[in-house]
């Protein structure tokens, strides 16, 4: 099951919300949680659920011992992290990696090109390593309980599209004795926000890149013109984060609906000056994982600079082969980590003092790096890369390349202005400068609220919900993930 | 910063948003989740996409544990969503908001052949001229014109096929089973389903205005595929005195969109196409090129704007290029009864970029004068009988063009009661074929309608000779032979 799907928003969520809703308990609403979170998974994956039954049964076992080993024998159970995480990296190395491992060696088996990657295995697994990395640095108590382990893996607003939620932010909200402080109205509008950027734009941009940049269509990729081969970057650059940033909206929201607070996943991205702003700024909870569960363990930068050079490359190429079981993803992480290398040197001090000039290069760096994300065959990057810069043959533009642009002139000017700060910063201004002065000015408050979150959600709900009747075109961009 | 605690407590107050705020969101989430549990709100079929929609999975243990009985489930949730035709006209609405789209386009990448010129064959085509400009001289009454210079031995002939057209005749009623028309009207049963064919066809759509026109691309090799065909057809059928006639009908972007827009967007010149492949016919073929008319004629209501099918004027100058190339007498369009079905939205409308914007279509239908007899069969063998043209001005507006002869069907018989010497053709066709074969009921006593996607009992040439034919004409979609769809089924059954 997806979010933006009319299964979810009209059987699976409005049940669940009414029964989180009926229970005030902080257990009931969990228990809830816990039923509706497995039926929801095993929706979409009825044998998988066993892999997750099993994944977070290891780490509850390796979490109880880690503590009875320090209070016991004042050792710090080093040992069980050990075996967690290697049963973890194990399971998930044998499902989404293992055609990439075989293929070093030679042909890949047909047995092993079948594997079947089960949904939101890359989420879940490192949610689960932080849970025991965090019992083992003692920043949060290990669960006696299997299911509540279970539940924080697959919570069903996180589990299978992110953002990471590390155990220790959310452990007293999911299972402290405080009660939860929902905040009903908040959450809906972001839920409706991450709705409708994902109905409403995100897959109408996809649509639109899919003509002009398909993954593997050679005829069309080497057929493009300038024009056309940029308008497809552009939207497929669009398309990428309008989906991923929507489906972490739609989670906070329903978090928020909760009472459970989860961490922000993206803060606008493309307004970024330079490669390392953007990847502070790009699916913060992944990068963060890495940074405290990976860099830092392996010295960080606080060591030798070949030293740091080889923990930043181990870095990035984990975040590119997270992000996809083959080459040309550990590619698309080398690419960057090339940039990021260059920018500590000398660039950044460059790039921090000319705006405009760093906003541009860091979207030729980041729509470059697109086309290697998009395209697993070289044959197909290189198409592209040649389209791109008119190497090709093909013109600058044709009849047929304007047509599609005027078409989908107003759309792209939405989306576009949908990934600037700038419509939350208005409206954040908007929002104080009503609500401050709510007992002098009563009236805007109450229009400011009223339109704010009774008439923008409703409005794109319904548009939403016209958007996926009869939809084609819905694509779950995770099902590699 | 605020000082006054009081004043400080009512701001962080209002910027906590009641829960009361949510209740318009909840509310209307609430009533669509009542309505999407509402089973018999459900539509089953969807008229605008004429297919049924998805139908609650059967459960059984393996598609529970595959996870495929949960996806059929979502599927049908979503497919057959209540007030779905409503919801998705707002859907198109929303889309057409992306830009400006007094043009829009689908997909940007179409490619076709080069069109070779037209091979020159001068006899041929003076051998036409001259009988065209004879019959119309001496032609008057409406039955298939006689050569006079041969008069006589076409006398002999003919009393000789009528001697042998009886006999079989009567074999042939005999094998005709006739059985009772099916229950409901054609809106239900009118038509087959062509599936993938007629996807290839619509492809690429281009919108100008309010009128939507599919590409049309040329295939060198499909076009001489089917020239072969049609040649060994033609000269397989000409020693027992059977005409092959090759009347393919162009798509509506030739003929409706000028020249150089065409060229812009890379789709091939029809009338070259035309020319070209009559040009590489055998002689022995009788080819219509039915262009040059439309064209001439372009400025009236000859294609539908949300079909890729044309309407019965356009299929009236079809008619009538057929007849001048076959010496015979079009029947006046006023002499046959106008029927008017009303608004029609068609096939192009759901596939192209920006359906909000298309001016909708209306369909006008043209019923031949005199005693005709129609029956209408889905397996070659059992006959129904039914009009010509069904009266569909109730109907939904998604199926009007199922007026003409009730839609497709594998064979059908048109049996004119005031022409008995008249002569016999079998109109192979397509659903474009529809509305023309009403015209030619006016010139032939009897005509068999076969549409050759649904049509398997035997080929052409013991078609011909089970049931007498006299001319058996090609009437189907330009398109439909620059692929392989149609010239796979042409190559066992045009034999």
């Amino acid at each position: 099951m997806v979010f933006s799907s009319l299964i979810f928003l009209y059987a699976f969520f409005p049940i669940s919300l009414l029964l989180c809703g009926l229970f005030r308990q902080k257990k009931a609403q969990n228990v809830v949680l816990l039923i509706s979170s497995l039926i929801f998974y095993a929706w979409g994956e009825p044998k998988y659920v066993l892999l997750l039954l099993i994944m977070s049964l290891v780490s509850w076992i390796c979490a109880l011992q880690i503590e009875r080993v320090r209070v016991r024998r004042r050792k710090k159970g080093k040992g069980y992290v050990a075996i967690a995480a290697l049963i973890d990296i194990a399971l998930i190395g044998y499902f989404k990696y293992a055609g990439l491992i075989v293929s070093i060696f030679g042909e890949v088996p047909e047995s092993i090109r079948n594997i079947a990657l089960p949904i939101g295995i890359s989420f879940y697994t490192f949610q689960l390593l932080t849970y025991v990395v965090d019992v083992y640095k003692e920043d949060a108590p290990a669960q006696k309980s299997y299911f509540n382990v279970l539940l924080y893996a697959a919570l069903f607003h996180q589990c299978i599209a992110g953002p990471i939620v590390r155990y220790k932010t959310i452990d007293e909200e999911l299972f402290g004795p405080n009660p939860r402080k929902p905040q009903l109205s908040r959450g809906i509008r972001r839920f409706s926000i991450g709705l409708g950027k994902k109905v409403l734009l995100a897959n109408a941009c996809g649509r639109l890149a899919d003509s002009l940049f398909p993954a593997a269509d050679l005829t069309i990729l080497s057929g493009n013109t300038v024009l056309g081969a940029w308008m497809g970057l552009i939207a497929y650059a669009l398309q990428i984060y309008l989906d991923f940033s929507a489906y972490s909206d739609m989670a906070i929201g329903m978090g928020l609906m909760m009472g459970l607070h989860y961490p922000e996943n993206f803060d606008h991205p493309y307004v970024s000056r330079s490669v390392t702003e953007f990847w502070r700024r790009w699916h913060m909870s992944l990068g963060t994982f890495f940074r405290d569960y990976v860099y830092i363990p392996m010295g960080g930068s606080r060591c030798a600079w070949p030293r740091m050079v080889f923990n930043t490359l181990v870095v990035w190429a984990l975040t590119g082969l997270w992000h996809g079981a083959s080459w040309n993803f550990v590619l698309w992480g080398l690419w960057f980590f090339v940039f990021l290398m260059i920018e500590r040197a000398f660039l950044k001090k460059v790039l921090d003092k000319v705006p405009l000039f760093s906003n541009i290069y860091l979207l030729g760096v980041v729509l470059l790096g697109w086309v290697v994300f998009r395209c697993e065959d070289m044959s197909a990057i290189g198409a592209m890369v040649k389209s791109l810069f008119g190497m090709n043959g093909n013109a600058l533009s044709d009849f047929v390349t304007l047509i599609t642009l005027k078409n989908n002139m107003f759309l792209l000017g939405v989306a576009i202005i949908a990934c600037l700060p700038h419509g939350k910063q208005i409206a954040n201004v908007l929002e104080y400068a009503y609500l401050r002065n709510s007992d002098k000015h009563k009236a805007l408050a109450v229009t400011w609220k009223i339109v704010a979150f009774c008439i923008f959600p409703v409005l794109l709900l319904l548009l939403s919900t016209a958007a996926l009747v009869g939809l084609s075109y819905n694509p779950f961009l995770y099902f590699q993930f | 910063m605020e000082t006054n605690p009081n004043r400080r407590r009512k701001i962080a107050r209002a910027f906590r948003i009641s829960k009361g705020y949510a209740i318009p969101f909840l509310i209307v989430m609430g009533i669509l989740t009542i309505v999407a549990f509402a089973i018999p709100l459900r539509p089953t079929r969807s008229y605008s996409e004429k297919r049924n929609l998805k139908e609650f999975p059967e459960f059984s243990v393996e598609t529970l544990f595959s996870g495929d009985y949960f996806d059929d489930i979502s599927l049908w949730f979503s497919d057959t969503f209540p007030g779905r035709e409503w919801w998705m006209n707002a859907s198109k609405v929303i889309t057409s908001m992306h830009g400006v789209n007094d043009i829009a386009v689908t997909n940007t990448s179409f490619q076709a052949d080069a069109v070779p010129t037209a091979p020159v064959k001068q006899q041929e085509t003076s051998e036409v001229s001259e009988v065209v400009v004879e019959e119309s001289s001496t032609e008057e009454a409406v039955t298939v014109p006689e050569e006079t210079e041969t008069a006589e031995v076409q006398e002999e002939q003919s009393v000789a096929e009528e001697e042998s057209s009886e006999e079989s005749s009567e074999a042939k009623e005999a094998s005709m089973e006739i059985i009772d028309a099916p229950e409901g009207s054609v809106e239900e049963w009118g038509g087959i389903d062509a599936g993938e064919m007629d996807n290839a066809i619509l492809g690429n759509v281009i919108q100008i205005g309010g009128s939507a026109f599919s590409y049309f691309g040329f295939s060198q090799y499909y076009s001489d595929v089917y020239v072969d065909i049609v040649s060994e057809l033609a000269e397989n059928l000409k020693d027992q005195g059977v005409r092959v006639v090759s009347a393919p009908i162009p798509q509506s972007i030739g003929v409706m969109v000028e020249p150089e827009f065409q060229e812009m967007l890379g789709c091939s010149e029809q009338g070259a196409v035309l020319e070209y492949m009559m040009g590489s016919m055998a002689d022995s073929v009788y080819g219509v090129n039915m262009f040059p008319k439309l064209v001439k004629h372009n400025d009236e209501y000859l294609y539908f704007r949300t079909d890729h099918h044309w309407t019965a004027i356009g299929a009236y100058y079809g008619y009538e290029s057929i007849c001048e190339t076959l010496g015979m007498k079009p029947v006046p369009l006023d002499q046959f009864e106008e029927m008017e079905m009303g608004e029609f939205i068609g096939t192009t409308y759901g596939s192209a970029p920006q359906p909000y914007m298309l001016e909708l279509d209306d369909v006008v239908a043209y019923d031949p004068p005199g005693d005709i007899t129609f029956q209408i069969s889905d397996d070659g063998y059992s006959f129904y009988d039914w009009p010509v043209i069904t009266d569909l001005s109730w109907s939904d507006n998604y199926v009007k063009y199922s007026c003409f002869i009730a839609g497709d069907h594998a064979l059908s018989l048109a049996t004119n009661n005031d022409i008995p010497d008249g002569k016999t053709c079998v109109i192979v066709k397509d659903s474009c074929g529809n509305p023309i074969a009403p015209y030619l009921m006016a010139n032939y006593h009897k005509v068999y309608v076969l549409d050759f996607r649904a049509y398997s009992r035997m080929n052409i040439s013991s078609f011909v000779e089970e049931y007498d034919v006299d001319d058996v004409i090609l009437a189907h979609m330009l398109a439909m032979v620059q692929g392989d769809g149609a010239n796979s089924i042409f190559s066992w059954l045009l034999r």
